[in-house]
């Protein structure tokens, strides 16, 4: 009975809603819908998906079970891709956190003269199309003696490199765009950080004594530790979905495998096998590595500790 | 009031912006719409038409005046769409699946067209043009039908054969006084390839590290290196004795090397015969469209004759490459026959294949027409090779028509296959030289063996 009293007392309450009320659900609306379709849903659909195999140009499917998961484990050309993206990851987060960071103090310091120059001429890279890039950089790694790479290295003597066609410098001249790209945006993150550093702590590190070193390893690196997690976080992500720049130089056949990704291959599963259950299945595999990646990473760095 | 308006009007701009990149678009994103001008009124049936070359686009607009020529009650109009490669392929893909958004007639290059064909029967998304092609079918080189057949149906037809031919450049073996017609052996070639290298400092040869330089070779042997099943079979003689001869080339006889660029198809290679670094190729005859465009400095001085043989009894030519036209399952039910008919009528029509020749420069499908005068009258490509060249190619074509093998693509896990060879036999042996023919291609069978099971 009370509940009843309760129901029929709704619709008197419901006039009282303003506009004022209904405001912040409009504001957010758009990243609400957004996220459903183009995130939510197609992430409950892949999941489906990575158990059916689909018959070409019709809707229908067939359960499949876990062979799209037994397919995965027996495919040479997978492992190799994990393989070559562990290694851009771990290249990139090696170079693109400590040298942008670096680059941010410097820029930060208030001797450094042009800072909006150097900033923007870091941060332009970013701009420019992958695709464009990764043709200009294609050529300039060329195999033949006039690549723009090959002449740098003949100054030191050195023959012609088939620089996309061997394993160790395919993958320099993936990490050398990346770096060319990112240092710029990461640099931006570490400058934002940087302005939230409390200048009191290195007017009294100074009084002290400290050097620009000491405060830069003592002061600004455990300062900007939250950005640091936040830049590692995204390297990994971004690292493990590495497709534009390999696809450029190689398309989905590189030699040896040397320039395969997991995404290329869900590409090439999807669009040129015509086999969509099983891109769904290596796009879930790649969602569970990068999530138990991304937590032990998260771990190691005690972001899940209570205390901090 | 206003005031209050105004943010809820944004939020609903911004919502709607957002939602329609979902709104319904019925035509794909095209670089150039070039349709002929003349505007289609009630009697003229419209065809609609995807394909990433522009000038196939042109060949069908051409095709379609034939047409409407010969048949008055019957007239079309082609509303083609150039639709750049890549797209094209992601964009019928699609619409094929979901059954929409698809054109009524397409463009599907040969590397693609397994994807369509080799799936089970009765789920083919393309209509059969069986009935269609029969008056052409007896004029028309099989080897360039039987590719896009599928469960007994032909669902197109190519725009050229593909021959594949050795290409000299005349003046290197003017200068190195040697005549390439003496060639009938590939020990001729290799020995004729020594005295070119001693004598003018060029190469014989240079080789595609892709598939154009290994399967015509595999093909000439009247070998198929995927098994009907879909096994690969690629620790047979044959298979490796092709690879072996590439190799030798390269690293014992040191008459070639591979190809700058490293396929037929990349602007350094393009540059290098351009230059006259290397005597002579062999590529399929489409190959001759490039040269006007990208190999200019050839003009007039270009040769063909066959490949070369192995053995008595081998093909003197394989075919290679193609694009296939076929009508989709989603052209309208009472255009259907007409869509047939002309596409039929396109490809194997007397004066409509001659086209195939003097508007794209390629080796038409027809071979009634080989020794037509009309193919040796003024066109670009004639303009460009010269009466002499033309008159040469032609008489080869119509030489090798029985001796023209081809590797059939449309396999069960051809493509896998393929793709295997070519990133990891090729660069392992003819890129570089890692391992001996016979190991990668026997590393290779392993390898598949354990995949494919």
């Amino acid at each position: 009975m009370s509940s009843q009293t309760a129901i029929q007392g709704i619709p008197k309450r419901r006039k009282k809603i303003t506009r004022q009320q209904i405001a912040p659900y409009l504001f957010v609306s758009p990243f609400i819908i957004s996220f459903l379709v183009f995130l939510a849903y197609p992430l409950v659909q892949a999941f489906t998906l990575s158990f059916q195999q689909l018959i070409p140009f019709s809707m229908d499917f067939e359960w499949v079970g876990l062979d799209n998961f037994r397919r995965v484990l027996i495919d040479h050309r997978f492992f190799s891709a994990l393989w070559n993206v562990a290694r851009y990851t771990f290249w990139t987060c090696v170079i693109l956190i400590p040298v942008p960071m670096f680059i941010a103090f410097i820029v930060n310091s208030k001797f450094t003269k042009c800072k909006s120059l150097i900033r923007s001429l870091l941060f332009i890279p970013v701009l420019t199309s992958t695709i464009i890039a990764g043709i200009v950089f294609q050529h300039m790694f060329s195999s033949e003696p006039g690549g723009a790479f090959n002449e740098f290295v003949a100054l030191f003597g050195i023959n012609p490199v088939r620089w996309l066609h061997q394993p160790g410098t395919a993958m320099f001249a993936l990490v050398f765009i990346a770096v060319w790209r990112w240092t710029g945006v990461n640099m931006i993150y570490f400058l934002s950080g940087l302005n939230n550093v409390p200048q009191e702590l290195y007017e009294s590190a100074e009084v002290d004594g400290a050097s620009g070193m000491q405060k830069f390893f003592f002061i600004t690196t455990p300062m900007l530790k939250p950005i640091i997690i936040f830049v590692l976080t995204i390297s990994i992500t971004a690292g493990f979905a590495l497709f534009n720049e390999p696809y450029v130089f190689w398309g989905t056949t590189s030699p040896q495998d040397i320039g395969t990704t997991v995404v290329i291959l869900i590409y090439r599963a999807a669009f040129m096998l015509n086999d969509f259950g099983y891109a769904a299945t290596l796009g879930v595999t790649l969602f569970f590595i990068v999530m138990i990646v991304n937590m032990l990473q998260l771990k190691i760095m005690g972001l899940f500790r209570k205390d901090d | 009031m206003k005031k209050r308006i105004l943010p809820l009007i944004l939020a609903i701009l911004m919502a709607v912006t957002l939602l329609a990149a979902c709104a319904d678009e019925s035509t794909p994103a095209t670089t150039d719409g070039d349709t002929p001008a003349a505007p289609p009124s009630d009697d003229v049936t419209v065809l609609t038409m995807w394909s990433f070359v522009e000038t196939h686009l042109e060949y069908f607009y051409r095709a379609a005046d034939l047409w409407n020529a010969a048949n008055p009650d019957r007239q079309v109009y082609i509303d083609g769409q150039h639709v750049p490669w890549g797209q094209i392929w992601e964009n019928l893909q699609m619409a094929l699946t979901v059954g929409e958004g698809a054109p009524d007639l397409i463009d599907i290059e040969i590397g693609q067209a397994e994807m369509y064909l080799n799936v089970p029967p009765g789920h083919v998304p393309l209509l059969p043009q069986n009935d269609a092609l029969a008056p052409y079918l007896p004029y028309l080189v099989m080897a360039r039908v039987d590719p896009y057949t599928a469960h007994g149906n032909i669902y197109g037809v190519c725009y050229h054969i593909g021959a594949v031919m050795m290409f000299y450049n005349q003046s290197l073996f003017d200068e190195a006084g040697l005549d390439w017609r003496e060639i009938v052996t590939w020990d001729d070639f290799i020995a004729m390839g020594q005295l070119m290298k001693e004598r003018t400092g060029a190469y014989m040869v240079n080789l595609d590290s892709n598939l154009f330089g290994w399967h015509p070779l595999v093909a000439q042997q009247h070998f198929q290196y995927v098994s009907e099943d879909g096994q690969p079979r690629l620790d047979s003689p044959e298979a490796i004795r092709a690879l072996q001869l590439m190799h030798d080339m390269i690293y014992v006889y040191e008459i070639a090397r591979v190809m700058p660029g490293y396929e037929l198809d990349s602007e350094e290679h393009y540059a290098a015969f351009n230059n006259g670094n290397h005597a002579s190729l062999w590529a399929p005859a489409w190959f001759l469209e490039r040269f006007p465009r990208v190999m200019p400095d050839l003009q007039g001085n270009l040769a063909v004759g066959p490949l070369p043989v192995f053995e008595a009894g081998n093909n003197r030519s394989s075919s290679a490459g193609g694009t296939m036209t076929a009508v989709t399952n989603q052209v309208a039910p009472e255009n259907a026959e007409l869509a047939l008919d002309f596409v039929a009528f396109a490809k194997g029509n007397r004066e409509a294949a001659m086209m195939q020749w003097t508007l794209l420069g390629f080796d038409p499908i027809r071979w009634d027409i080989f020794e037509d005068p009309a193919m040796l009258a003024p066109s670009p490509a004639v303009d460009f090779f010269g009466v002499e060249f033309a008159q040469m190619f032609f008489d080869l074509l119509f030489e090798i028509q029985a001796e023209t093998g081809s590797i059939d693509e449309m396999r069960p896990h051809s493509f896998h296959i393929r793709e295997h060879i070519i990133q990891h036999v090729m660069p392992a042996t003819i890129r570089a030289n890692d391992m001996s023919p016979a190991e990668a291609l026997a590393e290779a069978q392993e390898i598949l063996e354990r995949e494919l099971d």
